[in-house]
């Protein structure tokens, strides 16, 4: 009888902390994962621009109709942060940052040591994405991602291949988001940041900018 | 198979030891040492590790003087001196508790589930502890036994794969900080291994022969097996994050498990599976004090009932993990408390003690 109370008691502890399970759990189907997300100053305005990169799945014509947005039209805000708040408000889905490979940013951004600062801090505070995903330059991050849509797999992905391939062969050292949060704090080293070139729709590593 | 005597053999509380030191010195103190002395942390490591040894040949001392446990020995104190004891004792075993709660949920939630609700975390956590509390000493120890090399072996071969990320650069000396810091920091050391204090109760629960100078040399062993690991993980994070990155981390040795990149790149989610070293040392260092808050509560109220009090406790623990999580500057009153009353108190009251009995035998 004892052992009845207590197997009732433990029942009735488990089935009441259960409650408080699931009100704030996300659905897989009402997640998307993006690939990649690119940041962009725009050397007119100074309005830093953000989007993401969805697998290929995600891509697909149906889908994107069926869903009604855009996943890869930048939005535009005064800083990082807003851009980013202002974006996760566009889809119609949480974005869950866990699978991001690469991190793209255009000279301009990373040249401007206040706004790259500022979403190095963000990042760290928010810590939505992987301390290891790749960092990339490029001149035009859109054009990239215009490119991108011609691939047979989503840019993110076919990014890390690219930039890993080329490591091997090269010894390079890829920096990281990690890395580069690491020294907004440390200011010991120079991070070599692999720069990203277009040549008639072909993506290229074409040397690298130095932060 | 087993026996159930209530008592554990000297292997088993070396493992015991090692695991409540471990748990939370490895999460908090690289954070501490690299904001308080940088690249010099390794000194701090080691005073704190002479604080320590003194610390443990006091207490040997005091055993000595005692002949006994604590409980036993302070049977015969004056009753006064037995409740500010006990009752002191027992709050800070169970402010602790809901320290050692809160950090451990916030873990679980920040690298395993974090959307889950803290409390229903806190609650299934506080549940399986207090389960663990009931057991008695002794099944805990024949756990951490078994699970000794399973947590120890993926954890050296965790730091020598993250050898590969260690940069010779932030080695590279900085100014040097004052004296006062690196006496703060073996201090923090020090703060970090007051679980120390608990051999004083440990004789009871360990064979007649194995107690005294054999269970100081035990404890012994596990304090300086814990001090070698400080020291390469605090090397492997100082080369892999640089100090002025450790100073702001929350949790950097969890952080680094999960950057870790394994040759080969079969085992996904390796983060989580490393998540075990703190899951189960935490949990050794949240049962011991759980468990030592509910004795000393019986002992001060001097009504038995091993069970309602381990109940009362798990409550308080939670209330107040519940406080640390959603409270400002709850985490800040804890350290404060632990700096300047709790540490210091744990140094203070095995020489009270043995003062008092030695009080009431003269009278």
């Amino acid at each position: 009888m004892n052992k009845i109370r207590k197997l009732l008691l433990a029942l009735l502890v488990f089935g009441g902390a259960v409650q408080l399970a699931g009100c704030r759990t996300t659905e897989l189907e009402d997640r998307s994962f993006p690939m990649l997300a690119a940041v962009k100053e725009d050397p007119e305005t100074q309005q830093i621009g953000f989007t993401c990169v969805f697998p290929i799945l995600r891509m697909e014509p149906d889908a994107a109709e069926e869903s009604g947005d855009d996943p890869a039209a930048m939005e535009y805000a005064g800083d990082f942060a807003g851009a980013w708040e202002k974006y996760e408000d566009s889809l119609n889905k949480i974005a869950d940052y866990n699978h991001l490979k690469v991190l793209l940013m255009n000279e301009d951004f990373l040249k401007d040591d206040k706004q790259y600062e500022a979403m190095l801090a963000f990042l760290q505070e928010e810590e939505s994405f992987p301390r290891n995903t790749y960092v990339c330059i490029t001149d035009d991050p859109e054009a990239l991602l215009k490119a991108g849509e011609n691939l047979n797999e989503d840019l993110g992905t076919y990014l890390e291949e690219l930039l890993e391939s080329h490591r091997k062969g090269n010894e390079a050292i890829l920096p990281t988001l990690g890395d580069l949060m690491d020294e907004k704090e440390n200011r010991r080293k120079t991070w070599a940041i692999p720069y990203l070139a277009l040549k008639e729709d072909t993506i290229l590593w074409d040397g690298s900018r130095e932060k | 198979m087993f026996s159930n005597n209530q008592k554990i053999s000297l292997r088993q509380t070396f493992r015991l030891f090692v695991f409540d030191f471990l748990g939370i010195s490895t999460l908090v103190l690289p954070t501490w040492l690299a904001g308080t002395t940088g690249v010099y942390g390794f000194v701090s490591i080691l005073l704190g590790g002479v604080f320590g040894l003194l610390y443990l040949a006091y207490l040997g001392w005091a055993m000595n003087r005692m002949q006994t446990d604590l409980f036993t020995h302070l049977s015969g104190a004056p009753a006064w001196t037995q409740k500010l004891l006990y009752g002191y004792l027992s709050a800070s075993c169970i402010l602790t508790s809901g320290f050692l709660a809160a950090v451990f949920t916030r873990l679980v939630r920040r690298n395993l589930i974090r959307e889950e609700s803290y409390a229903l975390v806190l609650i299934l956590l506080l549940a399986v502890a207090g389960y663990a509390v009931t057991g008695g000493i002794e099944s805990r120890a024949r756990v951490y036994e078994v699970l000794f090399w399973f947590i120890l072996i993926p954890l050296f071969l965790m730091l020598l794969f993250s050898l590969k990320g260690v940069d010779p650069e932030y080695f590279r000396p900085q100014a040097a900080p004052g004296l006062m810091n690196f006496a703060k920091g073996g201090y923090m050391v020090f703060l970090c291994f007051t679980t120390l204090f608990f051999i004083l109760l440990f004789p009871q629960y360990v064979k007649p022969e194995s107690s005294g100078k054999r269970l100081v040399s035990c404890v012994c062993y596990a304090f300086l097996c814990t001090e070698g690991i400080l020291l390469i993980l605090y090397a492997v994070l100082l080369g892999t994050f640089g100090e002025g990155a450790l100073a702001k981390m929350e949790f950097p040795a969890v952080t680094l498990m999960s950057t870790v990149q394994m040759t080969g790149g079969f085992l996904k989610r390796l983060d989580a599976i490393m998540m075990g070293i703190w899951f189960f040392t935490l949990f050794a260092l949240l049962n011991l004090n759980l468990f030592y808050g509910a004795k000393m509560l019986e002992k001060c109220t001097e009504i038995p009932g091993n069970k309602r009090y381990a109940g009362i406790v798990l409550v308080l623990a939670f209330l107040l993990a519940m406080l640390f999580e959603y409270t400002d500057g709850m985490t800040e009153f804890f350290y404060r408390f632990f700096w300047y009353a709790g540490a210091p108190l744990y140094i203070l009251i095995p020489a009270f003690a043995v003062f008092m009995r030695r009080k009431k035998k003269s009278e």
